[in-house]
């Protein structure tokens, strides 16, 4: 739960707009449950503050902040977390971990500037949206269109992650001076593997069988040939 | 005698990417593309890291904290595995790479405790708000960034705990396992290099939400590894 979060964050501001009593029923009120995505998060708390703002001097709203908060907070972590968590950080970590396997000291930064830049910008845009725009920051949330763009990143992370295991199957049996033509096989292997995990399996499970698997068929191989 | 300070510096990345894991910024530092290496070159060996990095974010990639769902800490994993590998290098015959793949092995099961400290640090967590509304009830505003903060340490804390069960259980391990598979580690290898990615795929694949993702990555996996058959 950021509910404190949230409150440590505006609390500076809300210092400045109240003062006693009344400082303390504000406080109590954005000590109420919150929780939504760290980056989307921001325009939340821009709108917030911009609604304190506007309540200090008196005037009416149409909705109060508890209430604003708490219909956007499940929206923006639903979003934020698809969008940053479900394909903005697999897409960054599979081209960085592309770059690794062959080598490269700078798929690390690659890969920070390629999940941060849009992290934080976001963070930054949303918040000064948020402040300036209150309650249609929802306009601008639905302008940004986060979840068809998330879709279309997706298609992206699919296909680097097929351009991906060709590479280090055909890697991988290079170095084992095995025939390439095995390669071919990773495909059904990775739709079985995709089965077991769809039925519960772990992947940890799963490595942790693959290397007994392995280490059998190392010690039958050595014995059949004894 | 062994020296303590590969065990400090691997504390210390430790705790900095243990708290950028769920408390402060978020800028991705604990991702083990990025813990691993970092924790490598704090002990001299980049290059460990970055292998061990790659592997377990290929692993763990289609892992998502969503909601109140807790993943295996991956972060100290990635440490406690660069560390691991690079302190306890027993040396040729067995290679660096296999010797690596092996402590990410033994560390992984331990990933599990990250669970249970998390799952502590937030329940810690889910107190202060009761004593935050305390402290507005007696005006005491200062005590809310004091009580922001402490949340951020029980995360801290609990970072810094899973490492130390994750270190000395692949100790522990280690010392039973590199007897037993020294010999096959290094034939191993290549397959390994081969199935661990693979499995991370499939896991991977299996969380993404998008509908013809198999279809997809079967038509991308064939046109790439027709490619370098042709021109391998």
């Amino acid at each position: 739960m950021q509910n404190l979060g949230f409150l440590f964050a505006v609390l500076p501001a809300l210092r400045r707009l109240y003062k006693g009593q009344e400082l303390q029923n504000v406080c109590q009120r954005n000590l109420a449950y919150f929780n939504s995505n760290p980056v989307l998060a921001l325009p939340i708390i821009g709108a917030s503050l911009r609604l304190e703002e506007k309540k200090s001097c008196g005037s009416e709203l149409i909705m109060e902040v508890e209430e604003f908060k708490s219909a956007l907070a499940g929206p923006c972590a639903a979003m934020g977390d698809s969008f940053f968590w479900g394909t903005v950080r697999p897409l960054a970590a599979i081209i960085a971990v592309w770059l690794a396997f062959t080598g490269r000291w700078w798929s690390v930064p690659l890969f920070l500037v390629l999940y941060n830049v849009p992290a934080i910008g976001l963070r930054l845009y949303g918040f000064i949206q948020g402040y300036r725009r209150d309650y249609k920051i929802v306009d601008n949330l639905q302008r940004w269109r986060l979840s068809d763009l998330a879709y279309r990143l997706r298609a992206i992370l699919v296909m680097v992650l097929g351009g991906f295991s060709a590479w280090i199957a055909f890697s991988s049996l290079e170095s084992a001076r095995q025939s390439t033509m095995w390669g071919w096989l990773a495909v059904p292997c990775v739709v079985l593997a995709g089965s077991f995990v769809r039925r519960g399996l772990s992947s940890l499970v799963m490595l942790i069988g693959l290397v007994i698997l392995l280490w059998i068929g190392l010690h039958l191989c050595t014995s059949l040939r004894l | 005698m062994m020296s303590g300070f590969p065990y400090c510096m691997a504390f210390l990345a430790s705790l900095v990417a243990g708290l950028d894991r769920t408390a402060v910024f978020q800028l991705m530092i604990s991702r083990p593309i990025v813990a691993a290496p970092m924790t490598g070159w704090l002990l001299g060996d980049s290059t460990t890291g970055l292998q061990i990095g790659a592997f377990l974010e290929l692993l763990w990639l289609g892992r998502i904290p969503v909601g109140a769902s807790i993943p295996p800490d991956d972060t100290q994993v990635a440490i406690g595995s660069t560390c691991l590998a690079i302190t306890q290098y027993p040396g040729a015959p067995i290679p660096l790479t296999a010797f690596a793949i092996l402590c990410l092995l033994v560390a992984l099961p331990f990933g599990k405790v990250g669970e249970f400290f998390d799952r502590v640090a937030r329940r810690l967590n889910g107190n202060l708000w009761v004593r935050a509304e305390r402290a507005i009830d007696g005006g005491r505003y200062r005590a809310l960034t004091w009580l922001h903060l402490q949340g951020a340490c029980h995360f801290g804390l609990a970072s810094v705990l899973t490492f130390g069960v994750i270190l000395l259980g692949g100790l522990l391990s280690l010392r039973i396992l590199v007897p037993l598979l020294s010999c096959d580690l290094a034939v191993m290898l290549p397959w390994l290099r081969l199935g661990v990615p693979m499995v991370g795929v499939a896991a991977c694949l299996c969380t993404v939400n998008f509908r013809p993702a198999i279809w997809v990555y079967c038509s991308s996996f064939l046109v790439i590894y027709g490619l370098l058959q042709i021109f391998g």
